[in-house]
């Protein structure tokens, strides 16, 4: 097989595939469009705006002067995140100095931030990365699936989302399939012509939807994530009713599935369009060219047989982690496993990783230590929880309030509560106790609002900050914080209309909503 | 610290004080700025009540002291422990339950209020109750009012204490006629159990100069950078 020239205007297949040039570490320059320039122009002042009226105002009733400070911080955060005056992680850097600056948090503890397990695993996670991209089994990777699956833009999301549900049973720490398959993203996303520098919207629809992926599916499993193992701990404990495994698959399971078919049809027909002539990959001999890389890849080479070993031992404490104690004694957590296979790819004669091959991306990292300070600090300050609560209270649910209007309100305030949290066990720990009080005062069975409620956990698909795989996806720079926004607020919007549909059929039929 | 720190100290009779169980003990602390404070105590007793109830709103701090609620009800001040107690003598068993209802000043209450404050103008305060009788309290309250003006900055400590994964918290934040509070809750208090709260607290003053810099700052913002949004380079 040989490989066709590079047709005019078209990089070459090595030129593509040279992941050098498309270092996480280095922030690469975008050219704003008119409306992100003027949401710019208008967002710093906005967000002093924001600051200024809750900072200033009277105190509330049951809400400390830290607690408002905290929010006061976090809105103006909140909304130069989005419209990006600076750049994100100025913002964080701006956040921080802020929290310390109104007394909302103490300093200790919001430059301990940047030592949080979230932190080092993204740090961990970057390195592991790189090993699949040093070896080229990155490359190697990407190109089978592409080869089968790349003929058209359709077919290559579909293989990524088949590949994220495959993935979240056997690992139910999101930031580790996160990290696993972002390698694949960026070297597919370069085939079809979409970096940081020139994001496309087939860059844009890959990213996001392996987002919406990795999030989204972990709802489909009660093991998807700690959060929603202790939402079913709340639930047995303080409403005595026990969900099994198969009870949480087989309601849920179905509702994830129709969502990510959803997302997958509407991203690039209706959010980010891809014109037909992007829907291929955009290639010198096309496909062909594809296969004959792919064959003069050869045989895996001994570096590659290395780095498999070293993912596979990462991937086999991720997956065997509940067999931890009865083996070792202790349970390993997926940031140690991780820093375990790093050690090992570190190690002289035996890894086969520099420091220099390392591509961490230091911005991504304050970035993160910023929105994890914020949302501490909402969490510490009993901010989120007297949110929370007034939310409640502001839906004043009678005695005799109709089950189905109860249902819809608390779907809807559980889906969008994601906004306001970085850590869905918090929100877990505040939420769900809420719902199971609503539950037992109304007199409706526990379950039927409480199971429901926890089916929202892990759809923290709204920001880059709701989540860890979020934060790793954002740093590839091929979207910004308002189009994950805008997917991710359409998404949790369906997912509501979904839970509620499932709540008046699927879960009726099962027996976890009342009949009419 | 001994005016921060008062203690509640129930002694009941030997003998039937192992079985005793007073439903609630709700007190409210209302601190005044110069750092002096009025309690309030309310204690639910119940019927056949007739042992002293002993509290130590220590006598030698405490003035003003008055009692309603039960007819014929007097105070006495009665040592123990080395230290001296207000002891509420019943002039005959409760037929059926009633409320005491105890009220005193504490001049010394927290003497701290008259010293510099902390960073950002904070003072630290807590307020711990305690039980060392036998007798079980079903529901030991203690709400300290702040004065008028100032607001509780952060909740540093409780006791119940306030675990990550606590699902309900033993304190609140409240309004207690216009003014902030905080209140400790606990249930079931038994010998040695406490009811017990951290928390920092600061004047409120209304920011004057805040506002205009932020006003100042971000018209400077869009003078400064409104070659963001030039017609040219839109349309570029």
């Amino acid at each position: 097989m040989t490989t066709t020239a590079p047709a005019a205007g078209l990089a070459s297949i090595d030129e593509l595939l040279d992941l050098d040039k498309q270092k996480l570490s280095v922030v690469a320059a975008k050219t704003p469009t008119r409306t992100e320039r003027w949401m710019a122009y208008l967002g710093f002042p906005l967000g002093l705006a924001a600051f200024g009226v809750l900072f200033c105002m009277p105190t509330p009733e049951g809400l400390t002067a830290a607690g408002q400070a905290a929010v006061a911080s976090f809105a103006l955060a909140l909304i130069w995140w989005i419209t990006e005056p600076v750049p994100t992680y100025v913002t964080s850097l701006a956040l921080m100095t802020l929290l310390v600056f109104t007394d909302a948090w103490s300093q200790d503890k919001i430059l301990g931030v940047l030592g949080l397990d979230v932190i080092w695993l993204n740090v961990m996670a970057f390195i592991l990365s790189a090993i699949l991209i040093r070896t080229n089994l990155a490359k190697r990777m990407a190109l089978h699936l592409l080869v089968r699956f790349g003929r058209h833009a359709g077919t290559t999301l579909l293989a990524f989302i088949l590949v994220q549900l495959a993935l979240a049973p056997l690992i139910p720490a999101t930031a580790a399939r996160a990290v696993m398959t972002l390698p694949l993203m960026l070297v597919v996303a370069a085939i079809y012509q979409s970096s940081a520098a020139r994001p496309t919207n087939f860059g844009r629809n890959l990213m996001l939807q392996n987002l919406l992926g990795i999030n989204i599916f972990s709802s489909g499993f009660m093991t998807g994530s700690t959060a929603n193992l202790l939402a079913v701990g709340f639930i047995l404990t303080m409403g005595g009713h026990r969900v099994y495994y198969s009870d949480w698959m087989l309601a849920n399971l179905p509702v994830a599935i129709v969502a990510m078919a959803f997302a997958w049809w509407v991203g690039p027909r209706l959010l980010f369009r891809i014109a037909e002539a992007d829907a291929q990959p955009r290639l010198p001999g096309g496909i062909d060219t594809l296969e004959a890389q792919l064959g003069r890849l050869g045989a895996l080479t001994f570096n590659e047989r290395k780095g498999i070993a070293i993912f596979a031992l990462v991937i086999f404490l991720w997956v065997t982690d509940r067999f931890h104690t009865t083996w070792f004694g202790f349970g390993i957590d997926p940031v140690m496993a991780a820093m375990l296979g790093v050690v090992v790819a570190f190690f002289p004669r035996v890894g086969l990783l520099s420091w220099n091959d390392a591509d961490i991306p230091w911005h991504l990292m304050i970035f993160s230590a910023g929105a994890y300070a914020g949302g501490l600090s909402l969490d510490q300050s009993g901010a989120a929880r007297w949110v929370v609560q007034k939310v409640f209270d502001a839906l004043r649910f009678g005695q005799h309030a109709d089950f189905w209007v109860v249902y819809v309100l608390v779907i809807a305030v559980n889906m969008y509560s994601h906004f306001f949290f970085t850590s869905k066990t918090m929100r877990t720990i505040i939420m769900i106790p809420f719902v199971i009080g609503i539950a037992q005062h109304l007199g409706f069975p526990v379950i039927s609002l409480a199971l429901p409620a926890a089916f929202t956990i892990d759809w923290v698909i709204g920001l880059p900050i709701s989540a860890k795989p979020n934060l790793i996806l954002f740093t590839t720079g091929q979207y910004s914080v308002l189009d994950n926004l805008k997917y991710g607020f359409l998404m949790t919007t369906v997912g509501i209309v979904l839970l509620i549909v499932a709540g008046v059929t699927w879960f009726r039929f099962l027996g976890i909503t009342p009949g009419f | 610290m001994l005016a921060a720190m008062s203690m509640m100290w129930w002694l009941a009779a030997a003998g039937a004080a192992g079985a005793q169980t007073l439903p609630r003990y709700a007190e409210t602390v209302w601190l005044n700025a110069d750092g002096t404070a009025r309690v309030e105590a309310e204690i639910d007793l119940p019927a056949g009540t007739r042992e002293p109830v002993q509290i130590p709103l220590a006598a030698a701090a405490l003035t003003g002291l008055t009692i309603s609620g039960v007819d014929g009800a007097r105070a006495a001040i009665v040592s123990a422990g080395g230290r001296q107690f207000v002891s509420i003598v019943l002039p005959d068993p409760l037929a059926g339950p009633a409320t005491l209802r105890v009220r005193g000043d504490l001049p010394q209450f927290f003497a701290a209020m008259q010293t510099a404050p902390q960073a950002f103008g904070n003072r630290t305060l807590t307020r711990r109750v305690l039980n060392t009788t036998p007798a079980v309290i079903g529901t030991l309250t203690s709400e300290i009012v702040l004065p008028a003006g100032y607001v509780v900055t952060s909740i540093e400590d409780s006791d119940p204490y306030a675990g990550e994964s606590s699902t309900t918290q033993p304190y609140a934040v409240v309004s207690s006629s216009g003014r902030h509070a905080v209140r400790i809750t606990a249930s079931n208090v038994g010998l040695g159990g406490a009811a017990s709260v951290t928390f920092r607290f600061k004047q409120r003053i209304a920011a004057r100069t805040l506002p205009a810099a932020l006003l100042v700052l971000s018209a400077a913002y869009l003078i400064g950078f409104r070659s963001l949004v030039r017609r040219d380079r839109l349309h570029r």
